[in-house]
């Protein structure tokens, strides 16, 4: 049986490296890109069992990509977590709304990224 | 009067007498000369029938004459035409015959007439009939016949008969006319003497009367004419004696005299008493004319009255009502100049002074106070108080002039003093009675209109200081009626009236509805406030709107948000590689483990870990602050045993407190559960909890305390530090805050620990409170209720 695929999107590269390289460590596939609409892109090509979006992010930010994600049969009811940068209620609240099932604040510790995603593979689909 | 009735008669009888006496006298006299008159006119009828019947009887001859002429004639000629003329004749004669008969009276001439009237019958029958008849025969033999002679003496016996009886008639008719012109003499003779008498009578019988009748009643008349001459004591003189019915007249007038006189004496005596009536009378007319000289003075005085309250009344705008009252009262009461000092809210409800007359305001005082001069009296006695002289002058164009006279009005509505009323007089007239009456009149009605208006003066400058304030807010408000009408808008509002038709504005009972709307023309953002307004008292009842124009903090907020975002996002992205590759260094370490060097590195990464970790705790504090400003506290509530929380920041702590030389220690009851944001509540104790340790100095004691007091939980925080002056106390929770003694020390912080703690226990509804004794220590406590009212949603 083949690792679970985790989509990763992460405009920072710094963090995109260090949030694949835990994922790697704990056994998951992983497929990292730079934004939105590249996420979408790779979703299409290979459907990923949990996507972790970064909130900000160019050309499409985290929001928009978990909605189109929600809006695509193969990618409707996979788990989607959000990092984010806690600010207020209203930005939970938007994700929410757009469909994401966790959200992780920034700066997050590596652990505890690899410790909520394997809940959220446990967890099984989201709704 | 008196007399009998019987007496009076006596003239009466003598006149109806004289009168019956009078008539049969001339009734005697016309009956003889009726009786001549008609005896002359039966003779004469007698002679004029005879003369009648002399015609007749020669008609009668005429007749006979011509019917033995024509027969002659015929016999002679023998011409038809003559015995025609006698057969006319013949026929007519018995006719003729028996008028002469009817007109025939006498019997004498009856006997001669028959015998006539047979000869005349037989002439025509035997003789002319035999001569006709022979004629016919023959002319001859009727010649021969008539020659015979028969004819001519037969004729002539008749004619001597004709002749007789003519004869007998002419003696009747001389006969008749003796009668008849003795019958007119007869007439004569008595008609004079019938006269004459008559004559003689009339003239006997009007001396009498006027002997009897026309003297006495002349004498009355002169006694009347005496009387009515005003000579009471005249009376007709031998009265008494006098007979019949002109007595019973002269003794009636004479009593009627006396009772004249009588009467005259007793209207003398009335007059007397009516004269002292009249003078009576007139005193009473005079008295009168007095009291209603006095009710029309009342009378003008109730019209200037009235009319006064008439033109107050109509009055509502102040300056002029003061205007009218003080010229008006003035000029009833006869004043020269006044003053009107009326209670004004502007002045604290002082009686101020409202206007003058005739009197410089300036130098009159501004306010009025009660027991001050006379118009104090007044106010503080409630009644009009009179004073002279001097107390005020009047400025003329001669300099200032006292008043003699002074009068101080007070103006009363609901039993209190609301203004003063003061008038002067130069002239030296005191105030009557009725001036003070008139005076107190005219205040009460002045009174009332003066307090409506000072009330509508009032109402008027709060209106326009509503008016200006409500123009003056940038925010747009106005009151609607239950039928969406505004009533009042202010100035911002004007220009969003469309606005506030387009956005039907929600019903509200009870409290203030708010809802947010944008203007489409515009788009500019409102927040709009809807409020019911129900002052039944006095008719106002719909809804107050207010919107609040908010586009510019809306965009300041989105800004701002914009702002957090980003540099939340731009600070926390490089912390997180931070962070996160010095734990991947930190685990590959332990990893190796043993190696001097790696231990070295470790130690390094150490404090790399907690300087970046003091980083990210400022920007979180700096970022959390931040969102407290701006209202936005979000808390993720659940249930919090705060127990736990509170041994975990202990031990937390402890590393810390160690390194200070400070003894930590938690006395803890057991508490129970409470909902609340976890993290929150352990991010506010570790504040305080860092707080002490850092004020504590080496030796010191930290204690952190849990109890459960009513329905509160109390955590407290007490340690044995420097404490804090009182002055810095209520400056304690304001961010950046810092005493001076921190800073002098050189303790770490930048002030915010404190704001942030403070601003999540009132998060969760609780209150954070501190004591402090400088030297000694300071002692923070939170109360956190355990059951709140209102959930607070995550």
């Amino acid at each position: 049986m083949s690792p679970p695929l985790v989509l990763l999107a992460e405009d920072d590269e710094d963090v995109r490296t260090l949030a694949e390289l835990v994922l790697r460590r704990e056994g998951f596939d992983v497929v990292a890109v730079a934004d939105g609409a590249a996420a979408l892109v790779a979703a299409a090509a290979r459907t990923p069992a949990v996507a972790v979006l970064d909130v900000s992010m160019p050309r499409m930010d985290g929001l928009e990509t978990a909605r189109r994600l929600r809006e695509r049969r193969e990618t409707s009811e996979i788990p989607i977590m959000l990092l984010t940068a806690r600010v207020t209620d209203a930005d939970r609240e938007r994700g929410r709304e757009a469909g994401v099932t966790a959200q992780l604040d920034k700066p997050f510790s590596p652990g505890v990224l690899a410790e909520r995603v394997r809940q959220l593979l446990a967890d099984g689909p989201a709704g | 009067m008196n007399d009998p009735e019987r007496r009076p008669r006596t003239l009466t009888r003598q006149v109806v007498i004289a009168g019956v006496l009078l008539g049969l006298l001339q009734a005697g006299t016309f009956a003889l000369l009726i009786g001549a008159v008609q005896a002359s006119d039966r003779a004469n009828r007698e002679v004029n029938q005879i003369l009648g019947a002399v015609e007749a009887v020669s008609d009668l001859e005429r007749l006979v004459v011509d019917a033995q002429s024509g027969e002659r004639g015929f016999v002679i000629s023998g011409q038809e035409r003559f015995l025609a003329q006698a057969e006319a004749a013949e026929q007519q004669i018995p006719r003729q015959e028996q008028i002469i008969r009817d007109g025939l009276l006498d019997g004498d001439e009856r006997r001669i007439f028959e015998p006539l009237s047979r000869e005349i019958g037989s002439y025509i029958t035997d003789w002319l009939e035999r001569v006709n008849l022979a004629a016919r025969r023959s002319p001859a033999a009727g010649r021969r016949l008539v020659g015979t002679g028969e004819g001519v003496r037969r004729f002539d016996v008749i004619r001597a008969q004709f002749a007789a009886i003519r004869r007998g008639l002419a003696v009747d008719a001389d006969r008749s006319e003796a009668t008849a012109r003795a019958a007119v003499r007869r007439a004569v003779v008595i008609g004079a003497a019938g006269i004459f008498l008559a004559a003689l009578l009339f003239s006997l019988y009007t001396a009498y009367v006027t002997r009897s009748v026309v003297v006495p009643v002349r004498r009355v008349a002169a006694t009347a004419r005496r009387l009515a001459g005003g000579e009471r004591t005249a009376r007709v003189r031998g009265a008494e004696g006098a007979r019949g019915e002109i007595g019973a007249m002269a003794r009636s007038f004479n009593q009627m005299a006396h009772s004249l006189e009588q009467s005259h004496d007793e209207l003398e005596a009335q007059q007397r008493e009516l004269t002292g009536y009249a003078e009576e009378l007139e005193v009473q007319r005079g008295e009168l004319e007095r009291t209603v000289g006095e009710l029309e003075a009342e009378k003008a005085r109730t019209e200037m009255i009235s009319v006064f309250g008439e033109a107050v009344t109509a009055e509502t705008a102040f300056a002029p009502l003061a205007h009218l009252i003080l010229h008006g009262v003035g000029d009833a009461l006869r004043c020269d100049a006044g003053a009107l000092y009326v209670r004004d809210a502007r002045r604290d409800g002082d009686l101020a002074l409202a206007m003058a007359r005739g009197l410089d305001a300036v130098e009159l005082p501004e306010i009025l106070r009660p027991g001050d001069g006379l118009a104090g009296r007044a106010v503080v006695e409630l009644r009009p108080v009179v004073g002279s002289p001097g107390a005020g002058t009047v400025r003329t164009l001669t300099g200032p002039v006292p008043f003699a006279q002074e009068l101080h009005v007070p103006l009363m509505q609901g039993g209190e003093v609301f203004g003063v009323l003061s008038l002067g007089r130069l002239a030296a007239v005191p105030f009557e009675q009725g001036d003070l009456m008139l005076a107190s009149h005219l205040a009460d009605q002045s009174s009332v209109a003066l307090s409506k208006a000072v009330v509508m003066r009032e109402l008027r400058r709060r209106e326009s200081i509503t008016r200006a304030v409500l123009d003056a807010t940038p925010d747009a408000i106005a009151v609607l009626d239950d039928t969406d009408h505004p009533v009042l808008a202010n100035e911002p509002m004007r220009l969003s009236l469309a606005l506030l038709r387009e956005r039907p504005v929600p019903e509200v009972d009870g409290g203030i509805v708010r809802d947010e709307i944008q203007d489409p023309r515009t788009g500019r953002l409102f927040t709009r406030y809807v409020a019911r307004l129900d002052e039944r008292d006095v008719g106002l009842h719909g809804r107050l709107v207010v919107l609040s124009d908010v586009t510019a903090e809306r965009e300041a907020e989105r800004m701002k948000d914009e702002f957090f975002a980003l540099v939340s996002h731009e600070l926390r992205t490089p912390l997180t590689s931070i962070v996160g590759y010095l734990e991947l260094l930190h685990d590959e370490a332990d990893g190796k483990g043993g190696d001097p060097e790696t231990e070295q590195r470790r130690r390094f990464l150490g404090i790399i870990d907690r300087n970046a970790r003091r980083l990210l705790r400022l920007v979180g504090d700096l970022l959390f602050v931040a969102q407290v400003e701006a209202g936005k506290l979000g808390l993720e509530e659940g249930d919090v045993e705060l127990e736990a929380v509170a041994r975990e920041a202990v031990e937390a702590a402890a590393p810390r407190a160690a390194a200070g030389g400070v003894e930590i220690a938690l006395e803890a009851e057991p508490v129970p559960p409470l909902r609340g944001d976890r993290d929150r509540l352990a991010q506010a104790l570790d504040n305080l909890v860092s707080n002490a340790i850092k004020f504590t100095p080496d030796g010191g004691r930290v204690s952190v305390r849990l109890r459960t007091e009513a329905n509160h939980a109390v955590i407290e925080v007490a340690d044995t530090g420097i404490g804090i002056p009182q002055a810095d106390l209520q400056r304690l929770f304001q961010r950046f805050f810092r005493t001076k003694r921190a800073t002098s020390a050189a303790i770490p912080g930048v002030g915010l620990g404190l704001t942030i703690a403070q601003a999540i226990v009132h998060g969760h509804d609780g209150l954070i409170s501190v004591t402090s004794e400088e030297s000694r220590g300071t002692t923070f406590r939170i109360d956190l209720p355990l059951h709140r009212a209102v959930e607070v949603t995550a």
